[in-house]
């Protein structure tokens, strides 16, 4: 494999790179427990064979003079045990690798860390499946037998650039509504640019039920406790500022793509609390702002509209060096309309063969602010925390909430020094 | 696996104090590392430390002392010493990371020097010897250097490198012909030197030469 291959950074990716530092890597983090501790050796065999199943990911990033573009290396990945933070720095000056992305393991659990650029959760999901498939195939292969994962898609289809594929000329709404200033969790962050990583497991029955008991998604049901929980413990002086959090969408639940690169949109759900809501109100006010900002129509307009941002004659001939700086200023200013992400994975799905020895999958990605993963594997719902924040009140009242309804949670934390 | 009584949450790893809430927690841990053991906060060391403010202070020193025996229309040699303190210092910065690329950090190095003699030459009166001498030798060692790492560079990093250096031996040469209508005598090597290399990663890395300014300056 040479390097003449290769693309140019996609739509959302050019924002990542201009907008990376020390405490916000933009990278991810996704995880699979095994029943069984993991085996160096095997590993390391396990993700030489998926390398050649997914090259896609076997990438470094360059500058141009224009725009940053991604070429094909010959370097091999390197199976390490996990001596990190989750969401390592993948790139940028204090970053010593090639590649953009590591594969680590501690004890049962296998990590894939990603460089936010180059894929989103769910091309990153795609590629752990495949190696923990392989994995698996070569300490237990009779079990293994005929089964398999991933799309089945072609490598010119997993390295589409989505964002251009499906824009549309001309189906634009000439401007993006303005978002109001919204209100930031915390007024102190970690020092030494720490972020804290809180692994959350609740029983997802017991979830499921309260969420139907409210008359909503899972998702939305998440979201509601979490703004009640913010709001819970938000100065009585700053009660007047809306609670916005956002949430990725998927985008290729709504255009034919099986690209393994960044293929999402963020759409916001904004509340200003008037103080007297029920939990079961704030959940109808969610789930019909979400049901109404993931109408396909307003996911194309929007998908369309940064586009346009991107193909616009000025945007293309400035040079890198003045506009990474502009967009890292927008992107900073666009972050205080935003009071916490939070990405709904949804559930995975293992072969039937493949469940004895798979306990459960988690993820992260880096942040600002406050990120929350969601995904869960049969009976157990994992909510990955990623904080940059030295409080943690609201995932105290967050957890309150949830305990005076039954629920009693597992809680795994990283160490940071206050 | 321990329990935090305030939160009743159950909470693992090995730790005493509850994340959520900072308070004690009850019961018996489990012993299972769900982490790895802390991660320790790489930090400056201490002579790094040591001489950065060894600098810094004969800096400001420096500046002081212009101030306190101005000399008007004379040169402000404390000017000179700041710019050359500072950019020592961002150029060491660089080099103390362990993993660097080679002629990432040559290519950053002559840059730097070029602009360091310029300003220090538009001040110090050598203007012309700096232009006519200096710099097209430097640009001389530069275009030399990265010929030889782009033909053994395995990385492919050099490649860009180069390309600079022969524009930064041709434009120059360029805007001296074109505004002074002379061709001083060492911009003249380097524009020959240029064409010279340019015929040599032609002949060598032909298709990469191509396929990097394609990449480079895809729009």
């Amino acid at each position: 494999m040479s390097n003449t291959n290769w693309y140019k950074a996609d739509n959302v990716a050019k924002v990542f790179l201009a907008t990376h530092n020390k405490r916000d890597t933009r990278s991810m983090r996704v995880s699979v427990a095994l029943t069984e501790e993991v085996d160096e050796e095997v590993l390391q065999k396990a993700l030489d064979k998926t390398i050649k199943e997914c090259p896609q990911f076997q990438i470094r990033i360059r500058r141009g003079i224009f725009w940053h573009y991604m070429e094909q290396t010959e370097v091999k990945p390197k199976v390490v045990e996990e001596n990190d933070r989750p969401c390592p720095i993948l790139y940028g000056e204090n970053y010593r690798g090639i590649l953009h992305y590591k594969v680590s393991y501690y004890g049962k659990r296998i990590n894939l860390d990603m460089f936010h650029a180059i894929s989103d959760g769910t091309g990153a999901m795609e590629f752990l499946d495949i190696l923990v498939l392989n994995y698996l195939k070569l300490i237990h292969s009779d079990d293994m037998e005929g089964i398999s994962f991933g799309t089945g898609s072609c490598l010119e289809q997993r390295e589409q650039n989505s964002f251009s594929q499906f824009y549309e000329k001309g189906s634009t709404t000439g401007s993006i509504p303005k978002a109001k200033k919204s209100y930031q969790i915390g007024e102190a962050k970690l020092p030494y640019e720490q972020l804290q990583f809180i692994e959350i497991h609740f029983p997802a029955s017991k979830m499921l039920t309260l969420a139907k008991k409210c008359n909503v998604s899972l998702g939305s049901f998440i979201g509601s406790q979490l703004m009640m929980a913010i709001y819970k413990n938000m100065p009585a002086r700053q009660h007047n500022k809306p609670i916005t959090i956002s949430m990725p969408v998927n985008l290729r639940n709504f255009y034919p793509s099986e690209t393994s690169r960044n293929f999402f949109n963020s759409i916001r759900v904004s509340y200003v609390f008037k103080g007297n809501e029920t939990l079961e109100e704030l959940c109808q006010i969610f789930d019909g702002q979400l049901k109404e900002n993931i109408q396909p129509e307003k996911i194309r307009q929007t998908m369309n509209n940064f586009q346009q941002i991107e193909r616009n004659i000025v945007a293309r001939v400035a040079p890198l060096f003045i506009k990474q700086p502009v967009v890292k200023f927008f992107s900073k200013r666009e972050n205080r309309n935003v009071t916490a992400v939070l990405s709904n994975m949804g559930k995975r799905v293992v072969p039937e063969n493949m469940q004895k020895y798979v306990a459960g999958y988690s993820a992260f990605c880096s942040t600002d602010s406050v990120f929350i993963v969601v995904n869960s594997y049969g009976d157990d719902l994992v909510l990955g925390v990623s904080s940059a924040f030295a409080r943690t009140g609201y995932l105290r009242e967050f957890l309150k909430a949830l305990n005076s309804e039954g629920v009693q949670a597992t809680v795994y934390a990283t160490e940071v020094v206050r | 696996m321990k329990i935090c009584p305030k939160c009743n949450i159950k909470v693992g790893s090995v730790t005493d104090i509850c994340p959520i809430c900072q308070n004690g927690l009850e019961g018996e841990s489990n012993n299972e590392c769900y982490w790895p053991p802390e991660i320790k906060l790489k930090k400056a060391s201490l002579f790094y430390k040591i001489q950065l403010l060894v600098v810094l202070v004969s800096v400001v020193i420096c500046l002081g002392l212009d101030y306190l025996f101005e000399l008007h229309g004379k040169l402000h040699w404390g000017m000179i010493v700041a710019i050359w303190g500072i950019a020592f210092e961002l150029i060491l910065r660089r080099l103390i990371k362990r993993f660097f690329i080679l002629s990432q950090v040559i290519g950053r190095i002559i840059i730097s020097i070029i602009l360091l003699i310029l300003i220090t030459a538009r001040f110090a009166g050598f203007w012309y010897i700096a232009t006519a001498y200096i710099v097209p030798i430097i640009i001389l060692v530069a275009l030399v250097t990265f010929f030889v790492l782009a033909l053994v560079d395995k990385g492919e990093n050099a490649m860009v490198y180069l390309l600079c250096s022969i524009l930064g031996g041709i434009v120059p040469f360029i805007g001296i012909l074109l505004i002074e209508r002379k061709t001083p005598f060492f911009w003249s090597i380097c524009v020959m030197t240029s064409m010279v290399v340019v015929i040599g990663i032609a002949i060598f890395r032909g298709r990469k030469m191509l396929l990097e300014i394609r990449k480079r300056t895809n729009i």
